[in-house]
C-alpha cells in the first residue's frame, strides 16, 4: 500500500506546482497514519474484542433502565448491565393450536386473493399493449415542436425583443421574495429571462 | 442595460444550455478577436484536462472522444479555418 500511495502524492504535487491549483493539494498524513498505511490498516478493536460480552451489550439495554432515569445515555454512559437470561422471551414457541388457527386464516386470505386475481385477468391489460413505435413517433413530434420554437442557439436578436419571463404572471414573484430581490440586478435579469 | 447588452441570443433550454452558451461565446470570441494567446491556452487546458478527469475517476475512453472533438475545433480556429458562420 505504501508503494502505491507515495507516487500518487508525488504526482499531485507536481500538478499543483505546474498549475498553481490548491484543490489538488496532496493529503499530508500524520506519522501514526503513515505507520498504519505501511503496516496495513488493521482493526485492533475487532481483534481484541471479547465476544462473550457482545450479547449483553446488544440486547435491549433499556430493560435495566430505572424509573427515575430520564435517558439511558443521560450520564454519558450506556446502561448495559443486564442479565441475558432475564431478557430472553420465555415460552418463545407458539402453541400448536394457535399456529393451526393462523394457518387457516392465511388460507382464506389466499383464496380471496386468487379470486381477485382471476377477476383481474378478465380485464383488458392496456398497459401490456403499448407500441414502442408510437412512443418513438410521439417523442419525435415533441422534439420537432420544441426545435421549431427554440433553436439550439438563435441568431443575434435586438434587446427590444427580449421578453421578461414572468410577463403577465408577476404575482408569482410575490411568492418568492428572495428571487424578486435577485432579479433586480440587471445581470441576473438576463439569466432569468426566457432564452 | 442596452449599453451593456445591445443584443442577445436565445438558447434552447434542454439542460445543457449553460455549457452550450459558454462554449459558443468562447468560440465566438476566439474567432472574432483572433486571440491566439487564448487559443493556445485553451488547447493546453483541454489537453491537460484529461489527466485531471482521470484522477477524478473518469475512464479515459469516456473523455477521449469529447476531448478530441474539442481539440479539432480549436485547431481549426488556430489555423484560421473557422469563420463565424460555421459556428
Amino acid at each position: 500500500m505504501s508503494g502505491s500511495a507515495q507516487p500518487e502524492s508525488q504526482q499531485t504535487n507536481t500538478m499543483e506546482t505546474d498549475r498553481g491549483l490548491d484543490f489538488l493539494r496532496p493529503v499530508r498524513l500524520e506519522p501514526q497514519q503513515q505507520k498504519l498505511f505501511q503496516s496495513g490498516i488493521k482493526t485492533p478493536i475487532l481483534e481484541t474484542l471479547d465476544y462473550s460480552t457482545i450479547g449483553k451489550e446488544t440486547i435491549m439495554p433499556q430493560i435495566n433502565q430505572t424509573p427515575g432515569q430520564s435517558s439511558l445515555f443521560g450520564d454519558g454512559k450506556p446502561n448495559v448491565n443486564l442479565d441475558v437470561d432475564e431478557v430472553r422471551p420465555k415460552g418463545g414457541r407458539m402453541s400448536i393450536e394457535a399456529a393451526e388457527e393462523e394457518k387457516k386464516e392465511n388460507k382464506t386470505d389466499d383464496k380471496a386473493a386468487v379470486e381477485q386475481a382471476k377477476g383481474d385477468n378478465e380485464l383488458p391489460k392496456d398497459y401490456l399493449m403499448y407500441d414502442t413505435n408510437l412512443i418513438d413517433r410521439q417523442n419525435e413530434e415533441i422534439r420537432m415542436e420544441i426545435e421549431k420554437d427554440s433553436p439550439l442557439i438563435s441568431d443575434v436578436l435586438p434587446l427590444d425583443m427580449l421578453e421578461f419571463e414572468f410577463t403577465g404572471n408577476e404575482g408569482f414573484l410575490k411568492k418568492i421574495p428572495v428571487f424578486c430581490n435577485l432579479i433586480s440586478s440587471e445581470r441576473l435579469l438576463l439569466i432569468s429571462t426566457r432564452n | 442595460m442596452k449599453n451593456s447588452y445591445p443584443d442577445y441570443r436565445k438558447v434552447r433550454r434542454d439542460g445543457s444550455c449553460f455549457y452550450r452558451s459558454f462554449l459558443f461565446c468562447l468560440f465566438e470570441h476566439m474567432i472574432k478577436k483572433k486571440d491566439t494567446a487564448l487559443i493556445e491556452r485553451m488547447i493546453k487546458f483541454v489537453k491537460d484536462s484529461q489527466e485531471y478527469l482521470f484522477l477524478a475517476g473518469y475512464e479515459v475512453f469516456v473523455i477521449d472522444d469529447f476531448k478530441q472533438a474539442m481539440l479539432d475545433q480549436l485547431e481549426l480556429i488556430s489555423k484560421g479555418y473557422m469563420s463565424e458562420s460555421m459556428l
